[in-house]
C-alpha cells in the first residue's frame, strides 16, 4: 500500500513533465519487467526493444493510469501482452529449418549438461524455459518467477484459474522433461 | 490411488490449497510411493531455480528508454509547430468572419439593404451634403 502511495506520487511529478520522475519509475520496475519479457523472449535484442516498448506505451498512457492496479501489475500486463504479441509475429517467421533448430538446441542442452556438470542450474532453467510452449512460459514466468498467485496470473493473461492451474502442471512436466539427465 | 490422480496432486499442491481429503491421499501416496517422492524433489528443485532465477536487459537499459521518451517527445513538439499555427489561424478567422457578419447584420438593419452605398456609408449622402460635408471639414472651426 505505501509503495502504491509512493508510485502515485511519482507518476504526479511525471505527469507533470518530470522526466527524473519517470526515470526513477523505470529504474524500479526494470528488474521485473526484464524478468517478464526476458523470460518469455530469451535474452535477445527483441527482449530489449519489448522492454523499452513496455515503458514508451506506459509513458504514453500516464494520463490514463489511474493507480486501480497495482503499477507492477500494470506493466506485467503490457510486458506479458507485447511479449505474446512479439512470439506471435516470430512464429509468423518461423520456417521448418528455425524449427529443427529449435530442436537441435533442445539436444545441444542435454549434451551440454552431461559434459558439463558444473554448467549453472539457474542457466539451464532459463535455456529450458525458452523451449517451453509460450502459453506454458507466461503461467511459469509470472507465478513461478514473479511469484504472482494463481488468481493474479488469472488476471493477467484474461484465462481461468482452472486454466493456469493445468497449464502450470503440464508446464512443469515438459520443463522437467527437458530438464532431465541435465541438472537433476 | 489412481496413479495421475497422485501426480495431479502433486502438481496442484505447488500452486493450490488442498482439501483434507486431498491432502490427506497424497500425503499417504508420498509415503509409499518413492517415485512420487522423487518426482516432488525434482520439481520443488526446478521451482527453487526458476524462483531464483533473474533475468537483466543490457546496461544502461533506463538511459535507452528515456532518450526514445525524449526523442518521442521531440517529434511531438516538431509536429506540433504547424498544428498550432493551424489552430491559431483558425481562430483568427472565426473572430474574422464572426465581426463580418455582425458589421452586415447592423447595416442591414440601420440603412434596410446591403448596397454598396449602405456599406460604404454613403448611402443618405447627397452631392450637397458631401459638398457642405468637406467645407465644414476645412472652415467650420
Amino acid at each position: 500500500m505505501k509503495q502504491r502511495g509512493e508510485d502515485l506520487k511519482t507518476l504526479e511529478k511525471a505527469r507533470k513533465g518530470d522526466h527524473m520522475a519517470f526515470a526513477r519509475i523505470v529504474r524500479k520496475y526494470e528488474p521485473m519487467v526484464a524478468n517478464v519479457v526476458i523470460g518469455m523472449l530469451g535474452n535477445t535484442p527483441e527482449a530489449d526493444d519489448v522492454g523499452q516498448e513496455v515503458f514508451i506505451r506506459f509513458y504514453r498512457a500516464l494520463d490514463h493510469f489511474r493507480g486501480e492496479a497495482a503499477l507492477g501489475t500494470y506493466l506485467t500486463r503490457i510486458a506479458i501482452n507485447l511479449s505474446l504479441n512479439e512470439l506471435k509475429k516470430k512464429k509468423r517467421t518461423v520456417s521448418l529449418f528455425t524449427r529443427n533448430q529449435q530442436n537441435a538446441g533442445y539436444d545441444d542442452i542435454s549434451d551440454e549438461g552431461r559434459s558439463h556438470e558444473k554448467k549453472d542450474n539457474e542457466e539451464l532453467v532459463k535455456k529450458a524455459l525458452e523451449m517451453l510452449d509460450p502459453r506454458f512460459r507466461s503461467v511459469v514466468v509470472l507465478r513461478m518467477i514473479e511469484g504472482y498467485d494463481t488468481k493474479e496470473t488469472s488476471r493477467i493473461l484474461e484465462i481461468p484459474v482452472g486454466t493456469v492451474l493445468s497449464r502450470l502442471a503440464r508446464a512443469q512436466k515438459q520443463l522437467k522433461k527437458i530438464l532431465e539427465n541435465v541438472i537433476l | 490411488m489412481d496413479k495421475n490422480r497422485k501426480y495431479e496432486l502433486l502438481y496442484a499442491s505447488f500452486d493450490r490449497a488442498l482439501s483434507p481429503e486431498e491432502k490427506y491421499f497424497l500425503e499417504k501416496a508420498l509415503k509409499e510411493d518413492p517415485m512420487l517422492r522423487k518426482e516432488k524433489e525434482e520439481i520443488t528443485e526446478i521451482r527453487t531455480n526458476l524462483k531464483t532465477a533473474s533475468f537483466r536487459f543490457k546496461p544502461g537499459f533506463s538511459n535507452r528508454v528515456l532518450e526514445k521518451i525524449r526523442e518521442e517527445g521531440n517529434r511531438v513538439i516538431e509536429m506540433d509547430v504547424p498544428s498550432q499555427l493551424f489552430s491559431l489561424f483558425r481562430k483568427v478567422a472565426i473572430t474574422g468572419v464572426a465581426a463580418i457578419i455582425i458589421l452586415l447584420l447592423s447595416i442591414y438593419l440601420t440603412s434596410g439593404s446591403l448596397n454598396k452605398s449602405s456599406v460604404l456609408g454613403v448611402d443618405s449622402f447627397s452631392d450637397d451634403n458631401l459638398v457642405s460635408y468637406l467645407l465644414y471639414e476645412d472652415f467650420g472651426e
